[in-house]
């Protein structure tokens, strides 16, 4: 069953969390293969840790020339219950960001690295500025298409 | 952070009754099955365990289930039901609830169905959880289908068939008209704890097209629906952004089954999952037996304590006896319509849409009698410097206002989504196009006065935006069918 865990192409992706902002969001740098163009592309979030009575998402975002953000995608993370607000720490969550990142990065010349801005929100994309969160580690993964 | 409080607090006994129990299924390798619970033969848990997030106890052991010898019936999107198949879903609900203060212990409640999901999802313990793993599909689908047995057997209709939220229709990405309408507890299916109003719609990029073609282009059943220790795609996002999204217990492993609108979200959840499976040949589900023989338990419709096994719900045609209606047309398709008839129009030769009388009397007459109509745009040229969704209205005016489905001059959409990295390349540079034309379209169309200029306009962009652009197809034409009663 590994075999296809196996399949992907683990990138070691730098992890810089360079602090948490008013929003609350982190910065990783994640680096890009010599292929990317032909692999799907995955961020892979190990550790999560975050209360358990609190639904949210972590919403992946990249900055555009013009500083706008642009959205990459979402991770769901449902709350265990409202009874529960201990830490709870989730082994990997993961999104497919083949096409958003393809998008982002089409008008670029030879893209080696990406700066991914992840910050906690709720259902309506608001931050979450008071959520306590951290990950172990923000990886690319990647599969041959 | 603060420490996690005692899930049962009003006594110590209860929660350490639960605890131990837990701890005995965990210890004998339950993971997969309670087969053995009769072990426990006799086993009453304290009335408060129950009300709370408790699986339902059963003085025996589970019948094995064996087959299904129901009508297949099926399962159709939440957003378009007659008004008779909303009747029945709120009474069978209705039923349902009542059963929670008329019968307590009765395991078809719908507070004890919804302890169920708490219990797999939450309570259970790291053995039983039903998330983050291959289980996530297999379980979900039996779930449903006792559920959905409960609630046709308190109606006494075993045709009875759960709706699904198809939030990836990009029309019907609110609640579901009848989980709100009336937006209180009036109406059985209401939960008084979502984020989501009435008005509020599902963002597109937690159910759009990104999302769902990422979940539906998974090579792999470990890619789409995971493996025995990780999740796979589509749980995350679409599955896990619509419980956020729609919030309050739908937000909470604990609470996500005291929402009726989980059933009709973890349908469309179903139907990805059967969608999966047909998109390719390659699309198969694992053959390993640690799959095939994972074993859950559930009461069914007369109350008996049933076990079933995930092999017995990878067909669910077949043995679950449903299928996914992909819109009310394509059900009524086979046994209700005649062949289709084509109705030329000029395109060809002004590029406009001109309804010449007789065709506009025929069109008409076939939808007075509920026939169907349809417009067929033939190889429109598309922009392709992004991908994008185009409505198309029925002129330049109505596409500058852009009101949307339902709104003034609105016909269709055309998406069009790049498949090359490189900028402005599409692997065809035009596309065809139908949309249903009903009544009240077709009135719309046959009151213009002249040739119609049909255009197009990027979904999503502020009104000083947009730049509607002329269709450009190489032909238009209509097709009409009647009804063969």
């Amino acid at each position: 069953m590994l075999r296809i865990l196996l399949f992907f192409l683990v990138l070691n992706a730098t992890v810089l969390a360079m602090g948490q902002g008013s929003d609350n969001q982190q910065r990783f740098v994640v680096s890009l293969p010599q292929q990317w163009q032909e692999s799907k592309l995955r961020i892979a979030v190990d550790g999560l840790q975050a209360p358990g009575n609190v639904p949210f998402k972590l919403r992946v975002l990249v900055k555009g020339d013009d500083e706008k953000e642009i959205a990459l995608g979402s991770l769901a993370v449902e709350a265990i219950g409202p009874g529960k607000p201990a830490p709870r720490t989730l082994k990997t969550l993961r999104i497919d960001v083949t096409r958003s990142l393809n998008r982002f990065l089409e008008n670029k010349t030879n893209p080696t690295q990406v700066e991914l801005l992840i910050r906690p929100v709720d259902a309506r994309n608001t931050p979450l500025k008071n959520l306590e969160w951290s990950v172990k580690k923000v990886r690319l993964e990647t599969q041959p298409k | 952070m603060s420490k996690p409080e005692n899930r049962h607090p009003k006594t110590n006994e209860s929660s350490t009754s639960t605890t131990s129990r837990r701890n005995f299924l965990q210890a004998i390798g339950m993971g997969t099955s309670f087969i053995g619970l009769n072990a426990f033969g006799g086993l009453v848990f304290p009335s408060s365990a129950l009300a709370q997030c408790d699986f339902p106890p059963s003085k025996t052991g589970p019948a094995a289930w064996r087959r299904d010898c129901r009508s297949i019936r099926p399962r159709r999107p939440a957003s378009t039901l007659s008004s008779d198949e909303i009747t029945k879903l709120k009474a069978a609900y209705t039923a349902m609830r009542a059963l929670d203060t008329s019968d307590p212990n009765d395991p078809r409640g719908f507070q004890r169905q919804a302890n169920i999901h708490c219990w797999m999802c939450s309570e259970g313990g790291p053995s039983l959880a039903v998330h983050f793993s291959w289980k996530f599909f297999t379980w979900h689908r039996a779930y449903l289908y006792f559920h959905e047995r409960i609630l046709g057997k308190l109606i006494n209709d075993m045709d009875f068939r759960l709706p699904y939220w198809d939030w990836n229709v990009t029309s019907h990405r609110k609640l579901p008209g009848a989980y709100t309408s009336p937006n209180n507890n009036t109406n059985p299916l209401f939960n008084s704890t979502r984020f989501m109003s009435p008005t509020d719609e599902l963002p597109d990029e937690d159910v759009g097209t990104d999302a769902m073609e990422a979940a539906m282009e998974a090579d792999t059943f470990a890619e789409f629906g995971g493996t025995a220790t990780d999740n796979g795609i589509p749980e995350g996002t679409p599955h896990g952004s619509v419980h956020v999204d729609v919030g309050g217990d739908m937000g909470a492993f604990e609470t996500a089954g005291k929402d009726p609108v989980f059933y009709a979200h973890h349908s469309n959840i179903d139907k990805m999952w059967s969608d999966w499976n047909n998109a390719s040949s390659t699309h198969t589900n694992p053959t390993d037996a640690s799959f095939l023989n994972m074993t859950w338990n559930f009461y069914d419709e007369n109350k008996v304590w049933r076990s079933i096994t995930a092999a017995q719900v990878l067909n669910h045609e077949n043995q679950l006896r449903y299928t996914y209606a992909g819109s009310r047309l394509s059900e009524n398709l086979r046994c209700l319509i005649s062949d289709w008839v084509v109705i030329r129009t000029d395109w060809t030769v002004t590029k406009a849409l001109r309804i010449a009388p007789a065709a506009r009397t025929s069109i008409s007459k076939v939808l007075g009698s509920r026939g169907r109509a349809r417009l067929h745009l033939t190889g429109v040229t598309v922009p392709t410097d992004k991908s994008a969704v185009y409505r198309v209205y029925a002129n330049p005016e109505a596409a500058r206002k852009d009101e949307g489905p339902g709104g003034d001059g609105y016909l269709g959409t055309i998406p069009v989504v790049l498949d090359s990295r490189k900028n402005q390349h599409v692997h065809k540079r035009t596309r065809n196009a139908v949309f249903n034309v009903s009544e009240k379209k077709f009135d719309m169309l046959a009151r213009a006065q002249g040739p119609m200029q049909l255009t197009l306009v990027e979904r999503g962009l502020k009104e000083n935006e947009r730049k509607p652009i002329r269709v450009n197809a190489a032909d238009s034409h209509f097709t009409i069918a009647e009804l063969s009663q």
